[in-house]
């Protein structure tokens, strides 16, 4: 027997870890269909009941007014899964609930995780599960996901939920006056067999709310008259109710909210909760700044360092591979050699710093500073012409840029997203950091965790001036941010289970590209490199020489001779490609034989101009067409490519002339 | 909390903040070339852990006024003192396990003595602290017992 689950809840509520607890990591990850918004959907077994589970985005509220809430909506009502279970944070309760009222109206078979439960306790809220379960009409199931607390009843409960299906929980009612005009829109949708696969109350609140999808549905299926029809009602009910139904709704849902917890919960006073204690600190006007920038420093020192040993271990295994083939004289020898040991094998081993960032990056998502971070610069954001709600995405761009550029759709001002996204190619991504790793371990072997911190630092300062220009002289961005509101989590232990497969997913993602685009750029560049047949391999005479040489004396005003010049042509399919493409070109086996050689060949200023270059240069191939598809425009993402080129180049040449004077 | 404990851990406080907000300082001008001290093999001259010190210094510096008299209200910036002590100090254990690895696998020389940074044996001495505020928490952020219907 196969069931449907659906988890939805607030973002922030532990969601993904009740998903991974039910699913015990088999998922599939996807995309829902005709948009970027991931899909994760995995399986889970219990009692002989097969689960299928489907985790819906985080969101608040289930209106029409953005692509998250829409897929969710949609799901709920066309898929109609047997159990949605709706994960609540416990500790904040009146505001989660809010949701729940939502999905009882849509009829959903709903079951309630009542999440945080300790953090519930410990801020001192009693909260008395039954009473709650009867004045919601549904089940509710206290859990601590990260402990697995609770999670067996929640699956038990799953399963009794899916054999014996209930429509929906008790209807909340909302007053005469509102329910008067929700009976009377209802009875004219009820009248239309077109629009029986929607539930006829929820499709009725959703219409007096002026829902803009519900009218549309609703004139599709029963055409204009009825729609006028309910448009009349709706018009009616805002003279007698006194505004806008959508607030008034709201408010009632809040006042039923209110009534719920005044029954089934109680809250004590406690002397002391942790997070405000936290707070206090991580979020003190003079402190916090600081703080912050020495954790990100730690973070950098920590990848670079621990990543080295594992770094040469995979290295020599591949060197040891490239032997196999003996003595590289002929084409195939060359290209298992060379190519693909050599090439692919010498990228591979930069899995250790991305897995150790996103090792380092989940836990400060999961402790909850991560909110911290966006709520501290907030205030600097907002003067450089970006909201705190940027900030997000854009530390997200230090993992990969692309679900950076996705991620920008929780930004609601259109300016501020389109601001946002010129910068977030300036945030280095996972990809640029082999190259730091390998020049500034080659040239600056003392200090290279600070150097590499100094490449995402200057990131960070080229992306507040971009955006304070942008602002300024942009047309289309002009205009001052929006203002931030931002819900800050409590502070949590991250489990290492938690942490460990968030950065064991990213590394799939490098090892799918290694096996993919990172492949095919060995190959090519394996095939400029060395031929035609004979050549030096990387040499003027070789294919990559020609490309190299023809753009060298554009380049020359940097110090950046022709193989450095290639493989930045090459990293605008990747920017591991550079890396690939300087193992290729150098024509030499291992990182320590290619730093030898970059340190020979590279002086320092000219390698902190180069790390500099690959910082800003034009972004890599898929960055570029996530700009459009996320722009709906070549007009930004043309303008996003001119204006990094045009940035790569001076200030790689400020600091070429500027380090030649001191 | 009684008032004397809240002194001597001020005391305390004031002690692990100087040596951090001083080794951190002489991280920096050891970079800069004018340390007035020869102790480079025991306070590696890195700017940027120099301002990471400096940062967890001025964190436990914060909290020694409020603590000093008797007030409570230190307390939360002596916890953040730990915790990125904490955080400091088990990166620096990390790497220093890193570097034996290495050291190990390429058959070079590994130096328990340089690899023992500042901000390892601070963060062993801040241990008596984290110590000291986890009393603190538990005895005042212990849940209270609610009637058992109100829990399950």
């Amino acid at each position: 027997m196969m069931v449907k689950v659906a988890l939805i809840g607030n973002p922030n509520v532990g969601k993904t870890v009740i998903f991974n607890n039910l699913t015990r990591g088999r998922e599939h990850v996807g995309n829902w269909p005709g948009t970027t918004v991931e899909k994760r959907v995995g399986r889970g077994k219990h009692k002989s009941v097969t689960m299928e589970i489907v985790d819906l985005p985080g969101l608040y509220e289930l209106t029409a007014s953005s692509i998250a809430e829409l897929i969710a909506r949609d799901y709920i009502v066309k898929e109609n899964p047997d159990v949605v279970v709706n994960v609540v944070d416990a500790s904040n309760i009146e505001r989660n609930l809010y949701l729940t009222l939502l999905l009882l109206e849509l009829e959903a078979n709903v079951i309630v995780a009542l999440n945080m439960w300790d953090v519930a306790e410990s801020r001192g809220y009693g909260i008395d599960v039954k009473t709650l379960s009867e004045l919601l009409g549904v089940p509710c199931i206290p859990t601590i996901a990260p402990k697995k607390v609770g999670i067996e009843e929640l699956k038990d409960e799953i399963v009794r939920a899916t054999q014996k299906r209930r429509v929906g929980g008790r209807p909340i009612s909302y007053g005469d006056d509102v329910e008067m005009f929700i009976g009377k829109i209802e009875t004219i949708i009820l009248r239309d067999a077109r629009l029986s696969k929607y539930p006829a109350r929820w499709l009725a609140i959703k219409a007096l709310e002026g829902d803009e999808r519900a009218l549309k549905t609703i004139e599709e299926l029963a055409g204009p008259e009825t729609l006028s029809e309910i448009l009349s009602i709706v018009a009616e009910s805002r003279s007698v109710l006194g505004g806008d139904p959508e607030v008034v709704l709201a408010e009632r849902r809040y006042n039923v909210i209110r009534v719920i917890l005044e029954r089934a919960v109680r809250k004590r006073e406690v002397k002391l909760i942790l997070t405000d204690v936290l707070d206090e600190v991580f979020l003190n006007k003079y402190l916090g700044i600081p703080i912050f920038l020495a954790i990100m420093w730690t973070v950098f020192y920590f990848v670079f360092e621990v990543s080295e040993p594992f770094m040469k271990l995979l290295n020599e295994g591949f060197i040891m591979l490239g032997k196999l083939a003996g003595e590289t004289k002929t084409p195939l020898a060359s290209l298992w050699a060379d190519g693909i040991c050599s090439g692919l094998g010498f990228v591979l081993q930069f899995i250790f710093p991305i897995i150790f960032l996103y090792i380092a990056l989940a836990i400060l998502e999961q402790s909850g500073y991560l909110p911290r971070a966006a709520f501290l610069m907030d205030r600097i954001m907002y003067n450089v012409g970006l909201g705190g709600r940027s900030f997000i995405p854009m530390l997200l761009g230090f993992g990969c840029n692309v679900p950076a550029i996705m991620a920008t759709r929780v930004i609601k001002d259109e300016r501020d997203r389109l601001a946002t996204i010129l910068v977030i190619p300036l945030m280095s991504c996972a990809a640029r950091l082999p190259v730091y790793v390998l020049i500034a371990g080659a040239l600056f072997p003392e200090y290279a965790g600070t150097v590499v911190f100094s490449m995402y630092m200057l990131g960070i300062i080229l992306a507040i001036l971009v955006s304070l220009l942008a602002r300024k002289l942009v047309p289309g961005l002009k205009g001052k941010p929006a203002p931030l509101l931002l819900e800050l989590p409590p502070y949590r232990v991250p489990t290492l289970t938690a942490v460990l497969s968030f950065a064991w997913r990213r590394a799939l993602v490098f090892l799918e590209r290694a096996g993919t685009v990172l492949f095919a750029g060995a190959l090519i560049l394996w095939f400029l490199a060395y031929f035609p047949w004979g050549v030096e391999p990387g040499s003027g005479d070789s294919y990559a020489g020609l490309i190299g040489n023809t753009l060298q004396p554009i380049f020359s005003p940097l110090g950046f001779d022709s193989k450095l010049v290639t493989a930045l042509v090459f990293g605008f399919w990747a920017k591991e490609v550079v890396i690939e493409a300087l193992g290729i070109l150098y024509g030499v086996e291992g990182e320590e034989e290619i730093r030898s050689v970059i340190a020979a060949s590279v002086s320092p200023l000219t390698g902190l101009a180069y790390m500099a270059f690959v910082l800003i240069y034009v972004p890599c191939i898929a960055t570029v067409a996530a700009v459009k598809k996320e722009t709906l425009s070549w007009r930004w993402a043309a303008f996003l490519v001119a204006y990094q080129l045009t940035l790569a180049y001076a200030v790689a040449l400020i600091i070429a002339r500027l380090g030649s004077l001191l | 909390m009684d008032k004397w404990s809240l002194k001597i851990a001020g005391s305390y406080a004031l002690a692990l903040g100087a040596l951090y907000v001083a080794c951190g300082l002489l991280e920096i001008l050891s970079r800069m070339g004018v340390s007035p001290f020869k102790i480079d093999r025991f306070i590696p001259a890195d700017p940027f852990s120099g301002f990471a010190s400096i940062v967890v210094g001025a964190t436990y510096l914060y909290s020694v006024r409020a603590l000093l008299t008797g007030r409570e209200e230190g307390l939360p910036f002596l916890l953040g003192g730990v915790v990125l002590s904490t955080i400091l100090g088990v990166t620096f254990i990390l790497v220093a396990g890193a570097h034996w690895l290495d050291s190990w696998l390429e058959g070079g020389e590994f130096s328990l003595a340089e690899e023992l940074r500042p901000e390892i044996w601070l963060f062993a001495s801040s241990l008596p602290v984290a110590y000291f505020t986890l009393q603190w928490i538990r005895a005042s952020g212990r849940p209270g017992s609610f009637p058992s219907r109100w829990l399950k």
